[in-house]
Formats: structure tokens, C-alpha cells, sequence
């Protein structure tokens, strides 16, 4: 069991190395090597290694893996991300199947191919109806073969339109449900504060679809829009009067409010099962786009992520849009223009750039009073990643 | 009797009680002997309530189905903390259910709460079982997990999330005896329509319940809630359910709208494919669960939904959805209020919102950005993660608990960190973690955690991933290296030793040397080694980094039978310009062996030796008898240039002066090489050896003699 965990530390150490530089690195060579290795040991007396996960439990040939650690952890995550919760290392596998294994895995946009000594799938519980099946192991062969005649005359292409009955309830369910744990976060923001709410809820939309332009797709979209729906989540430790107060803060104030990014931080990173970029963006997305922001930096060697990036122009945007007691809703036109001027500093100008494009591309109505040509001989900056 | 009592459904604040118990008295036997009061008291109670229980029943069976405790169908309240934590104990112990008999005495319940005192983190289930044996339970019986009963789903994929539910799937099925261990009857799905439903249609009312309905329509769809629904199954469950009588069609409607809706891009697929009266009957059902949603709510979940209609073509959800807490929980009526969204949102802007969220990016033709993607890789965002948390240990904000909760969680990634060669990043949390030690900040905590970081077991994941990965990371490796210091040395000597790869030596010789004197007692401790090549490479490293101390440890070694430790110390004398490395040369000049003579011209050159001139020119005046003869002065001719001293000049033209014959090529070569080295000669003493290369038929000499001449001008 302690070899079948020294397998999964390597292959996952492989995995890494090569997503981090690349299929053909010497590193991930080694690994590899490594990994084959172990492997090698390990098929000396047995013809497969079986790694399963139930839920999210690793088990290592039918023995459940307490301790799975780190690399336990990445596995099941990027596995689950493939939709596989199985996988069977064969006796014989080969040095070049196990390294096209690793590259595929390693690669978000890649499936797993088919391997001749790595078989992937699910795991499933099979459970029939013990009195059911005896009665139904009795139906007449003849039976069953006028079933399958009635099927095969059933048209399957009645073609039909329902556009939109779907999206109004099932969808509503499906997507409540698949997203109970992150509601389940930002519901004590709502009840705390209504106008945080609806300002995150608003945030993240505005945030995936900015990512969505940009490309971003299937779980990393998901996940920058969950990132986006909690960045204020710290505004939860800041007291209700300042949060609320329509007068100018005084500078103590200010100080209290803008903890909200180290509080969210802190109260995201012990979230359990929760995209690590949502505690990265509650701590950024005030530290601008020249990292003069806040919170002041200490420890060093930080720079604010792309997402970080593309939700403060998302958050600078809806606060301006939102009307508040204290100050009226603003004109998309004036937002644009003050993001703009504020474009290299405050924000990444690029996002600027994509956003007000994109956002005129979706609602037309607006393209009299965005000028965008301006833009045309803006200079991009990307932070180095 | 004993019959009527066990279909009597279990009192709900009886067995609440019971768990309560036997979860305390798990604690207290955990944490104090036995015979001690607090144990004492809680086996009491929960004996007292298993007791009242088996007025009941002969017999209860609790099953666990990961963190959740499940008794004959029902489930019992998942956020019930005393629940939770004993079902999440038995789950860690491999335990899949726990029968208790009546009978049991209070003894037996004490030896079966030891039983679960046993850490099993390490134990394999083999060891488990059998240390159930020892404690000898016979009122208890402890059915463990059968991993074999998790099938192999071969090349199929699921979405995540979807795997949820395993654990109730297969607890239900040990429950029932219906779990399968092996492949999955196909008979079932065999069946017509017609004739399913007049068999359920015979079934008395009451006799199925929900979970059964569930189970006929999940395997009669040939479903398990992996897999997709084709039209035809839709159909087919739809002809199935239109045939039951009116009490079960509804209870089976439920079911069935139920395991549709778990994968609604299938179902969507499905519904577009099948009747509009089908449809209507789906929906009918679906209806029945209609909730009023709050703009910003039904904003965010249409972005979500739009998200996942947008790109999953098989998504597959958890269970259920109509029976599922998330309808009942304070979150989600807290979520489902009105609020004020109306006052903050305009409608001009919730229309702008609208479009957003209908916008089709793909009109835009939305460009892969390439940023985006290394931006959001695992490994970046763990080490932005890392950068956070880092920040946040940094700061003033946090409690002593979360303090350390965030350093051990800092410390796993260090792991990754050090694995994938992100030194920089692990110096980081070292320079955080030194920087509040010296500000007393959690002292203890900080202090703990960079012991472990200086422990053997870390320098040693360290040192490997250093023969992996190090030379892709050398200024960050070095960096790394000079803050563990002096600890660090020995560690890095013992993998030079071990090290098979040549690349892979240098590299750690070149961070063993960077510690510069440092490195001698370790490696003075090394040099009496047997192995040649550990002598050698360590005559190597003290060379580069050794001082005259070292050279009384070192002469022993110039006369070693290998010739590569005897030269490499040979080397480390001469660049401290001791003289019995000098005579030591000199003794190998003098060699019958002609290898060993002409490593030892070379290192007389390297080094410039001016001691062996003599004997250099007498090797370069001896007759040659073979063009090989004439050959070989060919290093001579170098080594003397590159001492440079004028003192040789006088041979190298009676060199030049060579004739022969046999061996014209040969001598040729040999001129040029007198030629090509001549530069290091001074300019004023070689002045008529360069106009006779200017005037030679040799085209190299001529060239070479221009060069000297050009570089004399500037």
C-alpha cells in the first residue's frame, strides 16, 4: 500500500512537471521513468493496480487510502475533471502509453485516450430488485423479442419545439441543485447585506461572461464565475454600519472596510471542496491591476491574478451601474470612460478593452454613446504569469 | 411475537438518543481508562437506550453510508453533528453497517466501543477484521466495505458531481441484498412495457415505495445515474408509467421525473425527440416544484444554467432533486426572499443584464487567450493560492488556530513546491515563516513548521527533486540551498555518491562547490571512501573550493593507482601551487605508461607549471623515430605555449625545423600547432617566427602568422 502511494506521489509529481513545463521535459521524463518503475514492482504479483474513487475516498486495489494527502487530492480532482473515478494499470505497460497517459491528464482540453495497459472508467454500485428480477427472469424469450420488434418501430425523430420550457424549471432545479454548496456560501451575504448580494450575484455574471469571451470554458469558467460570486464574501466580518453608512467614512472606517479582502481570503480558504482561485480573488481584487491597491502586500512575489483582473473590472462596473442612497446609477458611457482612464493603473487594459467591446457586441443599443476607436492603438499589457 | 415486534418502525427520539450515546461513550472510551466514571456513565445511557430499542426490535441495523447513517429506508438528518461524526468514525474503520442484537450485554458494548478506539488509519481491512475477532462480539455483528461491489464502468465518463451518492447507492443495496458484485442483469430491460406494469399494477397498495419505484425506473431505463437517456429509453419508461394504475403511474411519475431531470442535457435532448402529450405529462410533474425566483438569484443560476447547457453533452446530477434538503434549507428561503434587487438595480441596467446573459459569445468568435488558460492551470493558481496565504499569515488579522491551520496547509504545497522545482516559492514561505519567528508571531507554530521544513525527510524530498528537476531551477535551487547552509552539504554528498548520471553530478557539484570552504569537513570525511569515483569527485570539489589546510589530506592521493584520482589531486595541489603535486607531476611525465604522460603535458599546460619546462622540452627534443614520435609532440608543443615562457622558444624552432620524408603530413600538423599556440608566447621574442609563417606554403600557418601580426598592430 505504501509503494501503491509512492506510484500515486510520482505520477502526480509527473503530471505536474509536465503541465508546468512540458510532455517532452527531462523531468517528466524521469518521473516517468520512475512511475514505471514502481509500477513494474507493483504488477510483479499481481496483473493490475486498481485505483477507484468513491466519492471522494481514494482506494487503492479495493483498500481505501486514509491518508491519500496531497497528491491523493490532486489526483481525485483531476480525475473527477475528466469524469473518470476509475483507473486499472495493467501488467506490461509501456514507458510511452504511461507517458502519453500523463500528458493527457495533465491537459485540461485533452480526453483520455484509449491505452492498451490503462483502462479508465466509473465506478457504479449495481443494485436490482431481488423479487423483481426472479418474476421478470420468467418472461418468455418470445416476449422479449416482440418488445424489441414494438421499439424498432417507434420513430425516435418526432421532431418538436419547446425551446424555453426546459430553461424556465428544469434547468432552474438542475443548476440549483448542482450549485447548492456555493449557494449555500453566499446566502449569509444576502442575509447580511442585500446590496452585497445582488452586487456579487451581478459581479459574476458580468465576470463569466467577460471569461467566456476571452475563451474560457467548461470547469475554469465555472470557476471564475464561483470566484467572482464570493469575492465580497469578507464583507461578512465588517460591521453592518459601516458596510451601510451613506456619509463619507472616516479614515478608521475605511481602514475596517478594506480588511474585507483579507477576511474573505481567510474565510474562503478554509472552504472545503471550493476552487482555490475564489480565495486568491477575494484577497486581489482590490489590489489593482499595478498592485497599489489593497490590502498592502507583505510576504512578497505577488501580482494580481488575470481573474482578479477581469472580476475588479466587473466589481469597478456594476458599482458604478447599481444605484446606491449616496450616489445615482452611472452611464455605461462614463463607467467605460473612467475605466479607461484608469486603464494600465487601476485596471488591465486589455480587459478594459475586451469588456466594453464585448458589452456592446451584447446589447447594440449602447454603441452610440461607447466610442471604442480609441482603443485602437492601445498598447496590452499582460502580467507575467 | 419476536415477528410483529420487527416490522415495528424504530422510535425516532429513541434511536436519536441511542447514536447520541454511542457516540459519547465512543469518545469517553477513547479518552479515559476503563472503569472510569465518565465511561461508566455514557455506556450506561447508551446501553439503557439500545435496551428500550430492542423493546422494539430482536434487532437494529445501522448502515453507514460515508457520512451519513441510514436505518432499514430511512436516512437520518445528514447535519446532525453526533450523527455525522460516529457515521464519518465507522466509515474511517471500513464499516458499512453494525447489527445489534438483543441480548447484547453491557460488557460486549464495551468491547465493541474499544474496538473503535483502534486508530485504523494504517490498518488494512484484513487487520480490522481481525481485530474484531479478538474482541469477540457476538450480540454486534460489523459488516466491513466490499470494495469489490464497486463495478468498473470501462471507457464511460461522468461529469463531476455525478459520482455523489455511491455510498447510499451501495448501502441501499447491502440493505436490500440486492447490491451486485458482479455484471448487471440484462433481463430487466428486456421487458415490454405492458407487461412491467401489470405486474406492478398486481402489487398491493403501500407495497412500493419510493426508493423501489426509483429502482424500476433507474434499471429499466437501463439507467444507472452515470449514464445518459436516449429518447427511446424516455419513451419507453413513459409508454411503461401511462399503463400503471392511477395510485402508482403518480408515485412512479414523481420517480421518473426525478431520475430525468438528473441529466438535463440528455432529458433536453430526450424531450425535443418524443410526443408533446409525453412532454406535458414530464412536465406535469416537474410543475408541482415550481418556486417563485428572485431576479439576481434567477440572473446568476440562468448564467450557470446557460453555462452547462452550453457545454456538457452528458452531465449527470447527483440523486434527486424534488426530495433534496436544498428545497427546505434556511439558505435557500433566505436565497428565495424578494430583497430590494429593484432598488439597486435599474431596469435599464437589469435589461442590459438580460442581454449579457442571452449574448452567444461564440458570435464574437471569443479568441482562445492563451494567458487565461496558464493563468488558471492547478499549478499557477496553487502557487497564487500559496502567495495568498501567505500574505494572510503575514498579516495581523488572524487567530492562533487559523494560523496554524493555514501552515499546515502551506506545508502541503510545499511539498508540490519542492516536487515540481518551485524553490522560489518554497524560500517564500520560508522567508514568511523566519520573518514572524522574529517577530514572535505565533512563535511556536512558525518555529514547528520550519523544523519540519529543516527535517531530514524534507531536505531529502529536496535533494531529489534536485537530481530531477534542479538543473531547470539552478538559481532558485541554489538559493534554497544556501538557506538550509551547512545541513544542507552532507545530504548533497551522499547524492553526488549515489548519483548515476554525469549531467546530474556536475549540477550537484556545482552546489556543493557553491558553498565554497564550507564544504571541507564533509568533504575531507568522504575522501577515504573506497570507491575510486567518490575519491575523485571529491578531490574535484575540494579543489574548487579548498584551501592549503586541505592539502596534507590530499597528497596521499597523487599516487593512487586509478590515474583519474591520482591527476584530480594532482589538480587540487597545483592550484595551490604545492610542490609535491608539482613533483608528482613530474613523476608522471616521466611515465612508461603514454596515457598517463599525456594527461600530465596537459595539466602542465592547464596549469601552467613552469617547474616541468625542462622536462617538457627534453620530451619535445627527443628523436623521432615514427611519424607517431612526431605526433606526440603535438601536446608538448601546447603545454609549453600555454606556460608561455620564453625559455622554449629555442626548441620550438629546431621543431620547426623538422624534415621528414615519410611522415611530410605529420610534421605539418605538428607546425601548425606550433603556429596556433605561438600567441601566448611575447610578441618581441617570436617576431621571425612570424614573417616565416607570413612567407609559408602552409595556408593555416600563413593565417596564424597574419592573426599575431594584426593583434601585435592593435
Amino acid at each position: 500500500m505504501a509503494y501503491a502511494k509512492t506510484f500515486i506521489s510520482t505520477l502526480m509529481s509527473a503530471i505536474s512537471n509536465c503541465s508546468l513545463y512540458s510532455k517532452d521535459h527531462i523531468s517528466v521524463d524521469n518521473l516517468t521513468k520512475k512511475s514505471i518503475a514502481i509500477l513494474t514492482e507493483l504488477l510483479t504479483h499481481k496483473d493490475s493496480i486498481e485505483i477507484m474513487i468513491v466519492e471522494d475516498n481514494l482506494v487503492i486495489n479495493k483498500t481505501p487510502e486514509r491518508n491519500a494527502g496531497h497528491h491523493g487530492s490532486n489526483l481525485i480532482k483531476r480525475l473527477k475533471r475528466k469524469g473518470i473515478s476509475r483507473i486499472d494499470f495493467l501488467r506490461d505497460i509501456s514507458y510511452s502509453e504511461l507517458k502519453q497517459f500523463i500528458a493527457d491528464l495533465s491537459d485540461p482540453d485533452e480526453k483520455l485516450k484509449t491505452y492498451p495497459h490503462i483502462k479508465t472508467g466509473i465506478v457504479n454500485v449495481r443494485i436490482v430488485g431481488d423479487n423483481m428480477a426472479s418474476d421478470l427472469r420468467n418472461l418468455s424469450s418470445e416476449q422479449v423479442e416482440k418488445v424489441k420488434e414494438l421499439y424498432q418501430n417507434i420513430s425516435p425523430y418526432k421532431e418538436l419545439n419547446i425551446s424555453g420550457l426546459e430553461e424556465i424549471v428544469v434547468n432552474f432545479i438542475v443548476t440549483f441543485k448542482r450549485e447548492a454548496n456555493i449557494l449555500k456560501l453566499i446566502s449569509p451575504v444576502k442575509a447580511y447585506s442585500e446590496y452585497t448580494y445582488t452586487h456579487a450575484t451581478n459581479v459574476a455574471i458580468l465576470s463569466m461572461f467577460q471569461a467566456e469571451s476571452l475563451g474560457a470554458r467548461d470547469d475554469l469558467l465555472h470557476d471564475i464565475g464561483i470566484a467572482a460570486l464570493l469575492h465580497d464574501v469578507g464583507k461578512l466580518f465588517i460591521s453592518k454600519d459601516i458596510l451601510e453608512k451613506t456619509g463619507k467614512l472616516d479614515k478608521k472606517e475605511w481602514e475596517e472596510i478594506k480588511l474585507h479582502s483579507l477576511q474573505g481570503a481567510r474565510y474562503l480558504a478554509k472552504t472545503d471542496g471550493l476552487t482555490q482561485l475564489a480565495a486568491v480573488a477575494a484577497f486581489e481584487h482590490h489590489l489593482r491591476y499595478d498592485c497599489k491597491g489593497y490590502p498592502q502586500l507583505n510576504a512578497g512575489g505577488k501580482e494580481q491574478h488575470f481573474c482578479s483582473q477581469i472580476i475588479a473590472t466587473s466589481d469597478f462596473f456594476d458599482a458604478l451601474r447599481s444605484r446606491r442612497p449616496y450616489k445615482r446609477d452611472w452611464q455605461v458611457q462614463e463607467i467605460i470612460a473612467l475605466m479607461r482612464e484608469n486603464a494600465g493603473s487601476e485596471f488591465n487594459p486589455f480587459l478594459v478593452d475586451n469588456f466594453s467591446r464585448t458589452l456592446l457586441k451584447a446589447d447594440s443599443s449602447l454603441s452610440g454613446n461607447i466610442r471604442l476607436d480609441i482603443f485602437k492603438k492601445a498598447t496590452y499589457h499582460f502580467q507575467g504569469l | 411475537m419476536a415477528d410483529d415486534r420487527e416490522i415495528l418502525p424504530l422510535d425516532a427520539q429513541l434511536l436519536s438518543e441511542a447514536i447520541f450515546e454511542l457516540n459519547v461513550s465512543r469518545r469517553n472510551v477513547n479518552i479515559y481508562p476503563a472503569g472510569h466514571p465518565s465511561v461508566a456513565r455514557s455506556l450506561d445511557r447508551a446501553y439503557n437506550s439500545l435496551e428500550k430499542l430492542f423493546e422494539l426490535r430482536e434487532d437494529i441495523t445501522l448502515a453507514i453510508a460515508k457520512d451519513t447513517i441510514v436505518i432499514d429506508d430511512s436516512v437520518l438528518d445528514k447535519k446532525n453533528t453526533a450523527y455525522r461524526e460516529f457515521a464519518l468514525h465507522l466509515n474511517a474503520m471500513n464499516i458499512a453497517c453494525v447489527t445489534f442484537t438483543a441480548g447484547l450485554p453491557k460488557d460486549e458494548l464495551y468491547e465493541f466501543l474499544r474496538f473503535l478506539s483502534i486508530d485504523a488509519t494504517d490498518l488494512a481491512p484484513e487487520a480490522l477484521q481481525e481485530a474484531v475477532r479478538e474482541h469477540n462480539l457476538i450480540h454486534i455483528n460489523i459488516g466491513f466495505i466490499d470494495y469489490g461491489a464497486f463495478s468498473f464502468g470501462e471507457g464511460r465518463t461522468e461529469k463531476e458531481g455525478s459520482g455523489t451518492g455511491l455510498w447510499e447507492r451501495y448501502i441501499r443495496g447491502l440493505i436490500d441484498g440486492t447490491l451486485q458484485t458482479e455484471g448487471i442483469s440484462d433481463i430487466i430491460q428486456e421487458i415490454p412495457p405492458e407487461a412491467l406494469a401489470d405486474m406492478l399494477n398486481k402489487t398491493n397498495p403501500g407495497e412500493i415505495r419510493e426508493e423501489g419505484c426509483e429502482r424500476v425506473i433507474s434499471t429499466y431505463m437501463k439507467q444507472s445515474p452515470e449514464t445518459t437517456l436516449s429518447s427511446m429509453e424516455l419513451t419507453r419508461l413513459l409508454d411503461f408509467i401511462s399503463r400503471l394504475r392511477p395510485e402508482l403511474k403518480k408515485q412512479f411519475l414523481s420517480s421518473a421525473v426525478k431520475n430525468v431531470s438528473m441529466d438535463i442535457r440528455s432529458t433536453e435532448r430526450a424531450i425535443r425527440e418524443i410526443s408533446v402529450d409525453k412532454i406535458i405529462e414530464l412536465l406535469s410533474a416537474i410543475d408541482e416544484q415550481q418556486v417563485t425566483i428572485p431576479a439576481a438569484l434567477k440572473n446568476l443560476l440562468d448564467k450557470f444554467s446557460k453555462f452547462y447547457q452550453l457545454n456538457s453533452e452528458d452531465t449527470t446530477f447527483g440523486d434527486s432533486i424534488i426530495a433534496d434538503d436544498i428545497f427546505l434549507s434556511p439558505d435557500v428561503v433566505n436565497l428565495l426572499g424578494t430583497g430590494d434587487f429593484e432598488s439597486y438595480v435599474t431596469d435599464i441596467y437589469q435589461k442590459e443584464i438580460e442581454k449579457v446573459l442571452r449574448f452567444d459569445v461564440s458570435e464574437v468568435a471569443a479568441k482562445e487567450l492563451a494567458e487565461l488558460r496558464k493563468a488558471c492551470s492547478d499549478e499557477y493558481v496553487e502557487r497564487c493560492f500559496n502567495q495568498t496565504m501567505l500574505e494572510l499569515i503575514s498579516s495581523d488579522l488572524i487567530s492562533e488556530e487559523e494560523y496554524e491551520y493555514i501552515v499546515n496547509m502551506i506545508k502541503e504545497e510545499a511539498g508540490q513546491f519542492i516536487e515540481t522545482g518551485q524553490y522560489g516559492q518554497v524560500l517564500n514561505i520560508f522567508r514568511v515563516l523566519e520573518s514572524n519567528l522574529s517577530r514572535e508571531r505565533f512563535p511556536d507554530i512558525s518555529s514547528d513548521a520550519l523544523k519540519d521544513y529543516k527535517s531530514p525527510e524534507f531536505i531529502s524530498q529536496f535533494i531529489d527533486s534536485l537530481r530531477i528537476i534542479g538543473r531547470q531551477a539552478r538559481e532558485d535551487a541554489l538559493q534554497l540551498c544556501d538557506y538550509y547552509g551547512e545541513r544542507i552539504i552532507s545530504p548533497l554528498m551522499d547524492a553526488l555518491i549515489d548519483e548515476e548520471s554525469q549531467t546530474i553530478r556536475h549540477f550537484l557539484i556545482s552546489l556543493i562547490t557553491h558553498f565554497g570552504a564550507r564544504i571541507i569537513p564533509v568533504a575531507i570525511k568522504h575522501i577515504s571512501d573506497s570507491r575510486w569515483f567518490v575519491k575523485r569527485n571529491i578531490l574535484l570539489i575540494l579543489g574548487e573550493c579548498g584551501t592549503k589546510e586541505v592539502l596534507p589530506h590530499v597528497r596521499p592521493y597523487c599516487h593512487h593507482e586509478n590515474p583519474k584520482v591520482s591527476f584530480e589531486a594532482i589538480k587540487c595541489l597545483l592550484k595551490e601551487g604545492d610542490s609535491y603535486g608539482v613533483n608528482a607531476l613530474r613523476g608522471y611525465l616521466k611515465s612508461e605508461n603514454k596515457e598517463v604522460v599525456e594527461q600530465a603535458i596537459v595539466i602542465s599546460g592547464i596549469f601552467k607549471v613552469r617547474e616541468v619546462i625542462p622536462e617538457l622540452i627534453q620530451m619535445l627534443r627527443k628523436k623521432d623515430i615514427s611519424g607517431k614520435d612526431i605526433y606526440e609532440k603535438i601536446p608538448i608543443v601546447k603545454a609549453l605555449a600555454q606556460i608561455g615562457d620564453p625559455r622554449a622558444l629555442d626548441t620550438i624552432r629546431n621543431t620547426l625545423s623538422i624534415r621528414s620524408i615519410l611522415f611530410k603530413g605529420t610534421v605539418e600538423r605538428l607546425r601548425e600547432a606550433i603556429y596556433g599556440s605561438l600567441k601566448h608566447y611575447p610578441v618581441d621574442k617570436i617576431e621571425d617566427l612570424i614573417e616565416k609563417g607570413l612567407k609559408s606554403r602552409n595556408e593555416r600557418i600563413r593565417d596564424e602568422s597574419l592573426k599575431i601580426k594584426k593583434a601585435r598592430r592593435g
